[in-house]
């Protein structure tokens, strides 16, 4: 008989080994490619925002091996010039996000309705700049004009000192 | 039920990214021209500020002319 609260002893089992067979399903050793850009990483995949240090990255690029080319921009899709262009093309910024011409990239409805919305703000605020633009020009012409008008009031002054330095020295000689 | 993710496939990738990369530098080239404008409107405002001082000893020394040759007996 076994005293109900006495500790029994069990005997020790070794947990089983695994042994590696050829054709075992095995996790992969691998992070999956990342192609759903979340929104907090979206300025960093568009270059942006230079990825953290800190941050914990993958140990190698999905992408590391092939680095491909970035291509030309095609006509009338781009209204740069050409030297702007070829300087572009010439900086290469590390993107993780580096897809192949092959593969697709999908970026998620929310992200791409707020980068829409981003950009019609940025139309917004263009548009405002252009605006103060022609102000300052508008500001810069009467700076100018006012400057010339000074600038005739000073020598009007001076000529008429000069006029009458002359009329008292004049007097005094006599 | 769980909402299920919806993507949209965005084609020329790298061309977006081009221009972007295109935009900042521009914006950088601006932003070094804005610091220019600012040194250079700095420097007007010294310029102003020294010639409204040149003006106001102007306006005193006419002033003094104008009294002395006016009221000759009070200097």
């Amino acid at each position: 008989m076994v005293w109900p609260f006495t500790k029994q002893k069990v005997p020790k089992v070794p947990f089983p080994e695994g042994h590696s067979m050829e054709g075992t399903l095995r996790f992969p050793t691998m992070r999956p490619e990342e192609r759903v850009i979340e929104p907090s990483r979206v300025k960093e995949a568009v270059g942006l925002e230079m990825p953290s240090i800190t941050e914990e990255a993958p140990s190698r690029s999905p992408f590391e091996e092939s680095t491909p080319e970035i291509p030309p921009p095609r006509r009338g899709h781009l209204a740069m010039s050409a030297t702007s262009s070829r300087t572009m093309m010439e900086t290469t910024v590390p993107s993780a996000y580096n897809q192949p011409e092959s593969e697709p990239l999908f970026v998620k409805v929310d992200v791409y309705q707020r980068i829409l919305g981003e950009i019609d703000s940025l139309k917004k605020d263009m548009n405002d700049m252009f605006e103060t633009t022609k102000k300052l020009e508008t500001s810069e012409y009467n700076e100018e004009e006012n400057y010339a008008k000074m600038k005739r009031a000073i020598r009007i002054v001076h000529d008429r000192l000069l006029q009458v330095d002359k009329t008292l020295f004049k007097a005094q000689g006599d | 039920m769980e909402r299920m993710p919806v993507f949209v496939k965005i084609d020329e990738y790298n061309d977006v990214l081009a221009v972007v990369r295109g935009i900042r530098k521009k914006l950088d080239e601006a932003k070094e021209t804005l610091l220019k404008v600012t040194d250079l409107k700095n420097e007007e405002d010294h310029q102003l500020e020294m010639w409204q001082n040149s003006l106001a000893e102007l306006e005193k020394k006419v002033d003094f002319i104008d009294h002395s040759l006016n009221e000759p007996e009070q200097f």
